[in-house]
């Protein structure tokens, strides 16, 4: 059967595939208003701390568990309804990428928030945390293009 | 290294379109790979039992709180016959040179 088969249609069925695996890939992504819609929760649960008003840090809270839910929710339902790439696709290199982000976000941040709390500057928490949804809002969306970069080159049929 | 080996039952252009989406996934939802192939529930569930039947997939029934899900991965039988398919391809490709090389 092999044999019958022309090199022009064995090319379109590469072309089939490598499109089909990268569907489930592109879908697979964050959508960018994510990281826009945390870094705002974030930023705004922040402030509502430093205030420390009670009934405003009552409301922050609410507002931020409720939309972190939300958004979240939002994002995880729809991986479960259309299909989750393969672990592997990611790699090691994807793996270190994540954690990676994780802890330059997670240190660049404390360690804004602690200088400037050392500082004795007035509202520490929601200038640390603004730092914090800068690099979300920067960082999440080149994560998610880097990550899809290595799943592409990690599809079956891809030329490495 | 994958030893090239045509599979007359992968090359169907749905099943083709089917286990290409299902390579790429740990498990894929039945509704995904219906709207994603653009088949009929009925045309779509013939082309997994044929899959089934023939050791590529395993299909899971499920609930999530009282609506039917119903999801399919590629076994490890059915990915390397895909990965040798797909070799397959690319053999056949190279030996035409690189005027009809894929366009991904």
């Amino acid at each position: 059967m092999a044999d019958q088969v022309r090199p022009e249609e064995a090319a379109r069925a590469l072309t089939e595939i490598g499109q089909r695996q990268e569907q489930v890939i592109r879908l697979a992504v964050i959508p960018n208003w994510y990281w826009w819609a945390i870094a705002v929760l974030m930023v705004a649960f922040a402030a509502a701390v430093d205030t420390r008003q009670s009934l405003v840090v009552g409301i922050g809270t609410a507002v931020f568990v409720a939309g972190v839910l939300t958004t979240t929710g939002w994002v995880m339902v729809r991986a479960v309804r259309s299909a989750q790439p393969r672990n592997d696709l990611l790699g090691p290199g994807g793996v270190v990428a994540i954690l990676g982000f994780v802890a330059v976000t997670v240190g660049v941040s404390l360690a804004v928030a602690f200088i400037l709390k050392a500082s004795g500057v007035s509202y520490a928490a929601t200038i640390g945390v603004s730092v914090t949804a800068v690099l979300l809002v920067v960082g999440g969306p080149m994560l998610m293009r880097h990550l899809q970069g290595r799943m592409l080159a990690n599809r079956s049929g891809s030329r490495r | 290294m994958i030893k090239p080996r045509f599979n007359e039952l992968i090359h169907a252009p749905t099943r083709l379109s089917l286990v290409s989406l299902l390579a790429a996934t740990e498990w894929a939802d039945f509704q995904f790979l219906r709207d994603s192939a653009g088949l009929s529930d009925s045309a779509l569930s013939k082309q997994l039992t044929t899959l089934e039947d023939a050791g590529y997939i395993e299909i899971r029934k499920g609930f999530v709180g009282k609506r039917p899900r119903t999801s399919a991965r590629l076994t490890s039988v059915g990915r390397a016959a895909f990965d040798q398919h797909v070799a397959a391809l690319q053999e056949i490709v190279a030996k035409a040179g690189a005027s009809v090389l894929p366009t991904t």
